[in-house]
C-alpha cells in the first residue's frame, strides 16, 4: 500500500510538471514545429532537463551503495533542495538578468514584463505575423497561385497551411525562392540593409523612442543614405562590385516584386522611407484644428468641401505628386498620399494620410492603397525574422509560473515521500526485530536437529 | 551522577553565553546597517539618488570593516578578552562619534559653501561682500546685507550719504538713508530658500507624516523632468552622429587651455566642434544651467532696455565679418562641409539641396502634366485654369516651368503679393532642417562677447537642439502686431505630442537656480545623513554590544576551562 502511495507521490511531482508544460506548449508545438523546428521545444526541453537534474540527484542521494548513508530526514532535505534550487533558481536568475538584456536585444520592442505572465499573447501575435506576411505576399503576387484552381482567400489559406521552410510546388519555377522562408529572407534583407539599418543615427533611435519630431522626420526622409553593408546575409540577392582587396561592395539590394500585368516575379531595387519602417499611416486633419490655419482659409475649405468627398478628384493628382516625390533627389522612395473629405472625416476638415508601402491593412484599406510592397512594417518583419528565437523565449516563459509553483509543490511532495519512506523503514526495522527475535526458534529445528547437550 | 548533572548545567551556561555573544554581535553593526538601509528607502524612488542611494549603507559597511580589522588586530595583540573589548570599544567610539561629529562639520561647511555660491550667483553679489545670515520668526535663514559698499552700490548712493540700519520684529533688516531730501527705508534681507544645516539634518527625512525635504526634492526633479521631457542623467541616443562621426570628450579648449564644457556637462557627449552630440538628451543639470544662462542674459539686457536676441544677432553679424571667421571659412575643413557639394547637403536642406528638390518637383509637374489635370471644383473654382492664367500673367511658359529656379518661383509668389525672400524660406526651413557638421566650428564659436557667446550656445542647445530631440527648453518667440509675445510650446514637442504651455509650465530663473544648488548638495549628502542619524544612536549601542560580546566571550572561555578541568577529573563528558 505504501509503495503504491510512493509511486503516486512521485507521479504527482515531475511527471505532472512535464505534463503541464507539454499541455501549455502543445498548440505551439503542433502548429509551429514545421516552421521553427527545435525553437518551439525549448520550454519542454528545459522542463525535461529540470526533471533529469532531480532524478539524478534522487538516485545519488538515496543510493544504497553510499558508504556513509544519510538519514531519511537528511535525504529529504537534500531532495527538497534539489527540486527548489533549480526550479526557483532558474527564474530568480532570469528575473534579475533578463529584463535589461531582453529590452536591449529587441531594441526596446519586447519587454520582460510582456512575456513573464503574458507569454501566450506573444505567441498568438507571432503566429499572426507569419499569417499576415503570407496574406500580404499573396495579394502582392510574390506568392503566386493558379487563379483557375483557387481564389485569393483559398490561396492565402493554402500558403498558410504550408511550412515556413517547406518547398511549395507553386514556386518550383521561381528561380529566386522556393519556400515562404526564402521569400521572407529576400524581402527582409532589402528592408533591413537598404532600409532600417541605412537610416542615420541618432534619428532612427529617436523615431523608435517617442521622440519623432518634425526635424527628426525630415532627417529620416531626406538625409542621404547608404546601404548598410554589415547587414547583407545573402549576396545572391544583391548586385555588388569587388574591390581590389577582394571585399564586396554592394550597389543594389534586391526585393521581389510581381508585375501583376504579366504575372511575373522579378527582383528590383526598392528604396524605403521611414514610414515603411513603422508600417502605419500618419494622418492629419486640416481645418478643424483651432489656430492651425487662418480663419479665412478654414472658411474656404468649408466652402470647397461643403460636405462632399473630394478624395476621388484630388487623389489622382496626389498620386502623381507622390510619384514625383519618389524620384531620386527628393524622397527616393514611394509613399501613398491619400486625401479624404466628406462623410468619413470631421466636418469642414480635410484628412491627409501619408500611408507607407508596407504594413498590414484591412482588405478594404489595402484596396485603396496604390503602392504596397507586400510586407509588414520593419519592426514586425524583424520580429518575424527572429520568430524562432521569440518562440524559444515564449515557450521558455511558459515554464515560469509552473516551475515556481512546482518548486513549492515538489518540496511538499518530497516531504510526504520522506514520511512514507520513513514509515516503510520503521516497518522494515520492526519486521527485522521481530525476525531477529523469531530467528533462533526457526533455526532450532529441523535444520540443525536437536540441541546438543555440550553446546 | 551528580558530576554529570553539574557538567550539563555548565554546558548549558556556556551555550547561553554563546547565544548571548551572537545576539550582541547581531545587535551591533548588522542591526545598524539594516536600519540605515531602511532609512535609505526614501531615496530609492528618486531619480536623483539613483547613483548615490546606498552611500549611507556603504559608509556603514566601511566602518564595520574597520572595526572587524581592529578586532582581528586586537585578537593578535592580546588573548585577554577584556583588553580586546576595551580596544574595540574605544575605536568604536572614535569611529562612530568622531566620524559623526566630523561629518557634521564637513557637511555643514559644504552646505554653507553651496548656499553662499548660490546666493552670490543668484543675486550677483561679489566675493567682497560678506554674507550675513539671520533667522526669521519661523527659524528660516534670511540673508542680510549690512555692507555699506553693497548698499551704496545697490541704491546708487554716494559715499557721503549716511546709512542707518535697523531690524524689525521678524528679523528683517532695513537700511534708512536720505536722498534728494527724501528719506527712504529699504529692506536689505532676502529669505534664503535653501535651508540651513540644522533644518536639513532634521527634515531630510521626517519622523512623522510631514512632507520631508527629500520628498520635496524628488517632486521638484520629477516635475522638471516631466516638463522638459528628460531623464535625471543626460544620455546620448544612437551610436554615432548624423554624419557618422564618433562622439566623445570635448576637444575644444577655452582661452586658458582647459576643456570647454557647456552647462556643466563634462561627459563624453561632445562632437569634435564642441557642440553636444546629435543624439544628446539633456539631464537635469545641463538643462537647468542652459535655462539659467538664457534667463540671466535676457534679464541682463532687459535691465538696460535692450533685447538679448537682437544683441545676439548683432554679435553674430560681427562674428561673420571678423577676420577669424573669414579665414576659417577659407579652410579646407570648412569648405568640405559647407562649400559647393559639401557634406552638409546630405543632412539638411541647404539652398543647393533645395534647388535640386524644386527642380525635380517641377520636372515631375511638367512630365505628369499636373497643372493640366487640376480639377474644376465648380463654384467658379477651375484650379487648372487659375494656375495657367497666373503663370501666363507672370510671363512664364508652362513648358519652361521645369527649368525654373527657386528665384523664379519666388517671383511667382511675389507676383501674388506675398513678400517672401530666399532668406525667409531658409529661415523657415531652418526650424525643421538644420545641421552642424561635427568637425566644423559653428559661427557662434567666434562671438567675442563672453556673455553673448554663452547665450548663443544656450539658445542653440535649448531651442534648436531641443526641437530636434523633442525636449524643447527654450520656446520660439513671436512678437505679434500688437506688440504682445506668443511663445511656442516647451518639452515634448513631437509628431505625437504637442508639448506644454511655456507660460504655465516653464521653470522660472529662481526655480532653476534653486534646483541647481539643491542638486549639487542633496543627492550626495542625504543618503549620508541616514548613516549619520543612526550613527549617533548606535555609537553607544554598538559599544555596549561589543562589551557584552567580549564579556560573553570571556565567560565562554572560562566555562571552557572549567569543563576541561571537570573532564580531567572524570566528571565531564
Amino acid at each position: 500500500m505504501k509503495k503504491v502511495l510512493l509511486v503516486i507521490l512521485h507521479i504527482l511531482g515531475y511527471p505532472v510538471l512535464l505534463a503541464l508544460v507539454l499541455y501549455l506548449n502543445w498548440d505551439i508545438m503542433m502548429t509551429q514545429a514545421q516552421n521553427y523546428g527545435i525553437f518551439v521545444f525549448v520550454g519542454v526541453i528545459v522542463a525535461v532537463v529540470m526533471a533529469l537534474i532531480y532524478y539524478i540527484c534522487y538516485a545519488a542521494i538515496t543510493s544504497k551503495k553510499k558508504k556513509k548513508r544519510k538519514t531519511i530526514f537528511n535525504q529529504t532535505v537534500r531532495l527538497c533542495m534539489a527540486a527548489v534550487i533549480p526550479l526557483t533558481g532558474l527564474w530568480a536568475v532570469c528575473d534579475l538578468a533578463l529584463p535589461d538584456f531582453l529590452a536591449g536585444a529587441t531594441s526596446s520592442t519586447i519587454y520582460y514584463e510582456d512575456l513573464a505572465d503574458g507569454w501566450n499573447d506573444r505567441a498568438e501575435v507571432n503566429e499572426q505575423l507569419l499569417d499576415k506576411f503570407i496574406e500580404l505576399s499573396v495579394k502582392a503576387g510574390t506568392l503566386p497561385y493558379d487563379s483557375d484552381a483557387m481564389d485569393e482567400s483559398e490561396a492565402i489559406a493554402y500558403y498558410q497551411s504550408k511550412g515556413y521552410n517547406e518547398a511549395v510546388s507553386e514556386l518550383s519555377d521561381n528561380e529566386y525562392y522556393g519556400t515562404i522562408g526564402g521569400l521572407f529572407a529576400l524581402q527582409y534583407q532589402s528592408m533591413n540593409a537598404n532600409g532600417y539599418q541605412s537610416f542615420t543615427q541618432p534619428w532612427i533611435s529617436f523615431a523608435t523612442s517617442d521622440r519623432l519630431t518634425i526635424p527628426c522626420l525630415v532627417h529620416l526622409l531626406l538625409d542621404e543614405r547608404e546601404i548598410n553593408q554589415d547587414f547583407i546575409t545573402n549576396y545572391d540577392y544583391t548586385e555588388y562590385k569587388e574591390n581590389a582587396d577582394g571585399t564586396k561592395e554592394i550597389t543594389t539590394v534586391f526585393f521581389a516584386v510581381c508585375d501583376k500585368a504579366t504575372n511575373t516575379i522579378t527582383l528590383k531595387n526598392v528604396n524605403w522611407t521611414i514610414l515603411d519602417m513603422d508600417g502605419k499611416e500618419t494622418a492629419l486633419e486640416i481645418g478643424n484644428i483651432p489656430g492651425m490655419l487662418p480663419d479665412n482659409f478654414s472658411s474656404l475649405i468649408s466652402l470647397v468641401i461643403n460636405g462632399s468627398d473630394l478624395g476621388p478628384i484630388i487623389n489622382p493628382i496626389l498620386s502623381d505628386l507622390a510619384g514625383i516625390l519618389a524620384s531620386e533627389g527628393i524622397l527616393g522612395a514611394n509613399i501613398n498620399v491619400i486625401v479624404e473629405t466628406g462623410p468619413f472625416v470631421t466636418e469642414d476638415a480635410i484628412k491627409i494620410s501619408l500611408r507607407p508601402t508596407t504594413g498590414y491593412y484591412y482588405p478594404e484599406v489595402l484596396e485603396n492603397t496604390e503602392i504596397h510592397r507586400g510586407t509588414l512594417g520593419y519592426q514586425e518583419m524583424a520580429w518575424l525574422e527572429s520568430n524562432g528565437l521569440i518562440y524559444a523565449l515564449v515557450t521558455l516563459f511558459s515554464t515560469r509560473r509552473v516551475f515556481l509553483l512546482f518548486a513549492a509543490w515538489i518540496a511538499v511532495i518530497n516531504i510526504l515521500i520522506g514520511m512514507v519512506r520513513g514509515m516503510c523503514k520503521e516497518e522494515k526495522e520492526k519486521k527485522r526485530k521481530i525476525d531477529a527475535v523469531q530467528a533462533p526458534q526457526k533455526r532450532i529445528a529441523p535444520t540443525y536437529g536437536t540441541i546438543r547437550p555440550y553446546m | 551522577m551528580d558530576a554529570k548533572i553539574d557538567a550539563k548545567k555548565v554546558i548549558r551556561k556556556r551555550d547561553r553565553n554563546r547565544v548571548l555573544k551572537a545576539l550582541a554581535y547581531v545587535a551591533g553593526f548588522p542591526l545598524f546597517i539594516l536600519l540605515v538601509f531602511i532609512g535609505s528607502v526614501p531615496f530609492m524612488n528618486g531619480a536623483a539618488f539613483e547613483a548615490t542611494k546606498y552611500y549611507g549603507v556603504i559608509v556603514c559597511i566601511a566602518a564595520w570593516a574597520v572595526l572587524i580589522l581592529v578586532q582581528i588586530i586586537a585578537a593578535l595583540v592580546t588573548k585577554n578578552s577584556t583588553a580586546r573589548g576595551v580596544i574595540v570599544i574605544i575605536v568604536t567610539l572614535i569611529v562612530m562619534v568622531g566620524g559623526s561629529v566630523y561629518f557634521d562639520i564637513w557637511a555643514e561647511g559644504k552646505l554653507n559653501t553651496t548656499r553662499d555660491n548660490y546666493v552670490r550667483e543668484r543675486y550677483g553679489i561679489s566675493e567682497d561682500t560678506e554674507l550675513v545670515y539671520l533667522k526669521n520668526q519661523i527659524n528660516k535663514d534670511i540673508l542680510t546685507f549690512r555692507d555699506d559698499d553693497y548698499v551704496r552700490n545697490t541704491f546708487k548712493l554716494d559715499s557721503k550719504t549716511k546709512l542707518t540700519y535697523s531690524e524689525d520684529q521678524y528679523g528683517i533688516q532695513y537700511v534708512t538713508f536720505t536722498r534728494d531730501k527724501k528719506t527712504y527705508t529699504k529692506a536689505i534681507s532676502i529669505e534664503v530658500d535653501i535651508d540651513n544645516y540644522a533644518t536639513q539634518i532634521n527634515h531630510y527625512v521626517t519622523w512623522t507624516d510631514k512632507s520631508s525635504l527629500t520628498d520635496e526634492f524628488n517632486e521638484k526633479i520629477a516635475d522638471f523632468c516631466r516638463v522638459y521631457n528628460i531623464e535625471y542623467e543626460s544620455a546620448v541616443k544612437g551610436a554615432v552622429n548624423t554624419d557618422g562621426s564618433e562622439y566623445g570628450a570635448t576637444k575644444i579648449e577655452d582661452a586658458d587651455g582647459n576643456p570647454e564644457y557647456w552647462f556643466g556637462e563634462t561627459g563624453k557627449v561632445y562632437k569634435e566642434n564642441g557642440l553636444y552630440a546629435d543624439g544628446y538628451i539633456f539631464g537635469v543639470e545641463s538643462a537647468s544651467r542652459i535655462l539659467i544662462a538664457y534667463y540671466d542674459t535676457q534679464n541682463y539686457y532687459a535691465a538696460q532696455g535692450l533685447d538679448a536676441d537682437e544683441e545676439l544677432e548683432k554679435a553674430l553679424d560681427k562674428a561673420r565679418t571678423s577676420s577669424a571667421w573669414t579665414s576659417y571659412v577659407k579652410t579646407d575643413e570648412y569648405k568640405a562641409a559647407y562649400g559647393p557639394g559639401g557634406t552638409v547637403n546630405k543632412y539638411m536642406i541647404t539652398e543647393e539641396r533645395l534647388e535640386k528638390i524644386v527642380g525635380a518637383l517641377l520636372q515631375g509637374v511638367v512630365d505628369e502634366d499636373i497643372i493640366g489635370s487640376l480639377p474644376n471644383l465648380g463654384i467658379g473654382l477651375d484650379l487648372g485654369k487659375i494656375v495657367k492664367d497666373l503663370l501666363s500673367d507672370l510671363g512664364i511658359d508652362l513648358n519652361d516651368l521645369a527649368n525654373a529656379s527657386i528665384e523664379d518661383i519666388l517671383k511667382i509668389v511675389q507676383g501674388l503679393g506675398l513678400d517672401f525672400t530666399m532668406d525667409d524660406i531658409m529661415g523657415l526651413l531652418g526650424g525643421y532642417s538644420n545641421y552642424e557638421v561635427s568637425n566644423v566650428k559653428p559661427l557662434m564659436y567666434f562671438i567675442d562677447d563672453a556673455r553673448l557667446r554663452t547665450y548663443a550656445y544656450a539658445k542653440f542647445f535649448g531651442q534648436t537642439h531641443g526641437t530636434n530631440i523633442g525636449s524643447v527648453l527654450i520656446p520660439t518667440k513671436t512678437v505679434n502686431d500688437d506688440g504682445s509675445i506668443t511663445y511656442g510650446k516647451i518639452g515634448q514637442v513631437t509628431m505625437s505630442a504637442s508639448g506644454l504651455s511655456y507660460e504655465e509650465n516653464a521653470f522660472t530663473l529662481d526655480e532653476c537656480y534653486n534646483l541647481v544648488a539643491l542638486n549639487g548638495f542633496i543627492p550626495e549628502m542625504y543618503p549620508l545623513f541616514a548613516a549619520r542619524r543612526y550613527a549617533y544612536i548606535f555609537a553607544g549601542i554598538i559599544s555596549l554590544m561589543f562589551a557584552i560580546y567580549y564579556y560573553a566571550q570571556m565567560k565562554v572561555n572560562l566555562i571552557g576551562k572549567k569543563l576541561e578541568k571537570m573532564s580531567t577529573l572524570g566528571g565531564g563528558r
